[in-house]
């Protein structure tokens, strides 16, 4: 995690699979985003009697070989003669999936919709929805139905940016994407005509409220030059502006919420709405560890202090 | 944050005070959890909600004129519990609840329904929802419409326990209170709904322990001077079988994190929501432990020995 993302390429890809049609979403998409030389672990987690619970228990090869055909079909679409699998049982399957990504060498994690929203749009389930909130490694959700379409890349990474340092966290992530695949880096923000607070007192309006044209400049400047970036600011509501702005070959990132544990992923008010507006993928990457921290552990974000 | 050892009350409690989201509800909540040292903070956030993020920061009192007035209800429902009113500008208040909490050291947040929940159950806004992913003290939920009870310090305090580390967590909590308030205690755990395990050719799975020993060891660890039972459910929906328990009797529900996410934190999972939703009493989440009191039975497993695979028969 952290250090050099310049040429961030996911090595180690884990892929929740359970056979349903959700799952081979998740599988149309992790060969989508990653190249030739990713190595997939594909991860089935198999329900458990309880409660109680008991600590997840991988089966052994023995019992694994028998689930070499359920794999199969998953290698075949990912176009390799062979992936990595492992079944579980026994722990949510959020947990396993968490923990094998927290113990384990990935770099990213995969998992499909419920087959139960809108076609093109990404529904949680209670997986994907412990992993974006949590998860030590960026998280993607496949949309409904994308093993169905064509692919052939992504058409555009598209970064929603806001300048912090979450976002720059996405930023660096979608600068690499778009570097190793030759596309265009879009950089969007989006702000809201200031207005008085609703409430019991109108809040004070700070005259220095950041501008979308200032924030996105910025986010431009900082992409290298052999990378084709292009900043836009738009005016308007910032979930319905930005899924509009996506089209559905697209790959949108986002940078985790401002507060929170660290080096997790976290979404945030904007995020859990995009996730499921955004036409197309959405990949939500974890708040990035403080410089010179070596601790995963909490540290907060300092709240200032009353002027005076 | 490590769960308390002994008798606990908050020190410091935090309270999201917004008017629309039950904030007289989650005041008298802070009251009856409160003891004689307890401090408790008022934090309302006002906006502008620029979508741009800029850091909040607290406004002093000549920013906020009308400050006194809107928070002088509290104040008098606190008393005579010292409470304080702040205002910030910028963030979301869960954004800064989450991050006061951590550099003053409050030890409970506390916050109401929001306003589009039922009277008696609690809903969850979006405070809630980004308190209870990543808050970095317990949370406690207060149901809509608990400010009309009388002013009682809990009675009979129910914790859901299912011997994971972050039940263990929550038994902390419970019990503390518990000791410190005088109240009673009750252990609830849900036992499998008979169901077919994955079986495979030559495998056992892992069978869950039986809910009753899980309660009984929780039951161990529980200071005799506390009043302490247990009861075993069964339902088919954990926090249905919970709830219909706690019916109108509890006072407090005490349940754990979700065993997966960051350390130390509140991480909410499905049960503990459910029971937000459906119960009428109010809930309080504790954290997860902290990473070094994790224990290694609830890491994932490696295949086991004994199902490991005979030479021959795998080459075949």
């Amino acid at each position: 995690m952290g250090g050099e993302v310049r040429d961030w390429n996911p090595g180690r890809v884990l892929v929740g699979y359970d056979g349903s049609e959700g799952a081979e979403d998740a599988v149309a998409l992790a060969r989508n985003l990653c190249g030739p030389d990713a190595r997939f672990l594909l991860a089935k987690i198999l329900p458990f009697p309880g409660p109680p619970p008991v600590a997840g228990e991988m089966l052994g090869y023995q019992e694994a070989a028998e689930w070499k055909v359920f794999f199969a079909e998953a290698a075949k679409a990912l176009g390799r003669e062979r992936v990595e699998h492992q079944v579980w049982v026994g722990g949510s399957a959020g947990k396993v999936l968490n923990d094998i990504a927290e113990g384990e060498d990935v770099d990213l994690a995969v998992v499909g919709s419920p087959h139960r929203g809108a076609i093109g749009r990404t529904f949680l389930g209670s997986v994907a929805e412990g992993l974006l909130h949590g998860a030590s490694v960026p998280v993607i959700v496949a949309p409904r139905g994308y093993r169905e379409r064509v692919h052939d890349g992504f058409a555009r990474i598209v970064v929603g940016y806001d300048g912090s340092t979450e976002a720059d966290a996405a930023l660096r992530r979608g600068e690499a994407l778009a570097r190793q695949a030759d596309r265009e880096l879009h950089i969007v923000a989006v702000t809201t005509p200031p207005t008085a607070a609703p409430g019991p007192f109108a809040g004070p309006i700070p005259s220095q409220l950041p501008n979308a044209l200032e924030v996105v400049e910025r986010g431009v400047r900082s992409v290298e030059g052999d990378v084709d970036a292009r900043g836009i600011a738009l005016n308007g509501a910032v979930v319905p502006e930005l899924a509009a702005y996506c089209g559905p070959d697209d790959l949108l990132l986002l940078g985790s919420r401002s507060y929170g544990p660290i080096a997790r992923t976290l979404l945030g008010s904007v995020s859990s709405r995009l996730i499921h507006q955004a036409p197309c993928p959405v990949l939500v990457i974890p708040r990035p560890e403080p410089a010179g921290e070596e601790s995963a552990e909490p540290a907060a974000a300092p709240v200032a202090e009353a002027a005076g | 944050m490590t769960a308390p050892t002994g008798g606990w009350r908050p020190h410091r409690i935090l309270v999201g005070y917004e008017p629309e989201e039950g904030a007289r509800d989650a005041v008298a909540l802070a009251r009856d959890l409160a003891g004689e040292e307890t401090r408790v903070d008022l934090v309302h956030v006002v906006g502008p909600t620029a979508p741009l993020a800029f850091a909040p920061s607290r406004l002093s009192p000549s920013e906020v004129p009308g400050a006194g007035r809107f928070f002088s209800p509290a104040v008098a429902l606190l008393d005579p519990i010292p409470a304080e009113g702040r205002v910030y500008g910028g963030g979301s208040v869960a954004h800064v609840l989450t991050d006061l909490a951590a550099e003053e050291e409050a030890d409970l947040i506390v916050i109401g329904a929001g306003h589009r929940g039922a009277v008696g159950r609690t809903f969850l806004g979006s405070v809630a929802h980004g308190l209870l992913h990543g808050a970095p003290a317990p949370v406690a939920t207060a149901p809509r419409g608990y400010s009309k009870r009388p002013c009682v310090s809990p009675g009979l305090i129910a914790v859901a326990y299912d011997g994971t580390p972050e039940a263990e967590a929550a038994l902390g909590y419970a019990e503390g209170l518990a000791l410190a308030t005088g109240a009673r205690l009750r252990l609830l755990a849900v036992a499998a709904v008979p169901a077919t395990p994955a079986t495979m050719l030559g495998y056992t799975p892992p069978m869950p322990k039986p809910a009753a020993a899980v309660l009984a060891d929780g039951l161990a660890t529980v200071d005799p001077e506390v009043d302490a039972e247990t009861r075993v459910l069964a339902d088919h929906s954990i926090a249905g079988a919970i709830v219909a328990d706690c019916g109108t009797e509890v006072d407090l529900l005490v349940v754990g994190s979700r065993g997966y996410g960051a350390f130390s934190r509140v991480m909410i999972g499905s049960v503990a929501a459910g029971l937000i939703h459906e119960a009428r009493c109010p809930v309080l989440v504790a954290p997860r432990p902290r990473r070094e009191e994790m224990s290694p039975d609830w890491k994932l497993r490696e295949p086991r020995r004994e199902s490991a695979p005979d030479a021959e028969r795998v080459a075949r």
